[in-house]
């Protein structure tokens, strides 16, 4: 199960970057959120509390 | 494809007890002491490998005392399923290692894996179920 979590928002952050499309997950459940840490994802992936501040991250021009 | 693995790496030195370890996204390994206190070792979080190129991983120590036991694991043990969609999970394989610890490695192994059959019951196998523990009976020789 973990790995299919993995799996998909590693793809989705790689298909996202080559589109030109910036990836920014939010409000992740307690136990997805724990998929992301442990697999050290949430180190190379911003995680948002919420869509305001992740909407705000995924505009273009944005750093 | 994107695939990538977890990997949990450790060296023991059997002169000193001391066990190096990184993580690299690997569940963490469990130390139960000769006490009976049971500690998830420190240092997950790493990312796994085969997700991007030139990351570093800390190394991280551990001295190990006669009676302590480590055990590794896949996350098919902690995410092996019943019938009703629950996972096994951390709670249940502490609790093995709690109860049943102070033996050897082996049959520390031999409950944990009838444990884990016992709960998953019929229901399919998700993952692969991987399980090593290391029993450290040996006293460390007097500093001289």
């Amino acid at each position: 199960m973990n790995v299919r979590i993995e799996t998909i928002g590693q793809t989705t952050a790689r298909n996202s970057q080559r589109a030109g499309i910036r990836f920014a997950p939010c409000a992740l459940k307690p136990a997805v959120r724990e998929v992301f840490d442990l697999s050290g994802f949430s180190r190379i992936i911003a995680l948002h509390p919420g869509r305001t501040t992740a909407l705000a991250h995924a505009q273009p021009g944005k750093a | 494809m994107d695939l990538f693995v977890t990997v949990f790496y450790c060296v023991l030195d059997p002169a000193s007890g001391t066990l190096r370890y990184a993580n690299g996204g690997h569940n963490p390994a469990y130390l139960r002491r000769a006490n009976g206190t049971i500690e998830a070792l420190s240092g997950t979080g790493g990312l796994v490998l085969g997700a991007m190129g030139g990351i570093k991983y800390p190394e991280h120590a551990e001295q190990l005392v006669a009676g302590d036991r480590l055990v590794l694991y896949t996350d098919g043990v902690t995410e092996a399923f019943n019938q009703t969609d629950e996972a096994y999970g951390e709670e249940r394989l502490i609790a093995e290692i709690q109860a049943h610890g102070a033996g050897a490695a082996p049959e520390l192994v031999e409950r944990i894996c009838r444990s884990v059959a016992a709960f998953a019951d019929t229901a399919p196998q998700s993952d692969d179920i991987t399980l090593v523990v290391l029993s450290w009976d040996r006293v460390a020789p007097a500093v001289q």
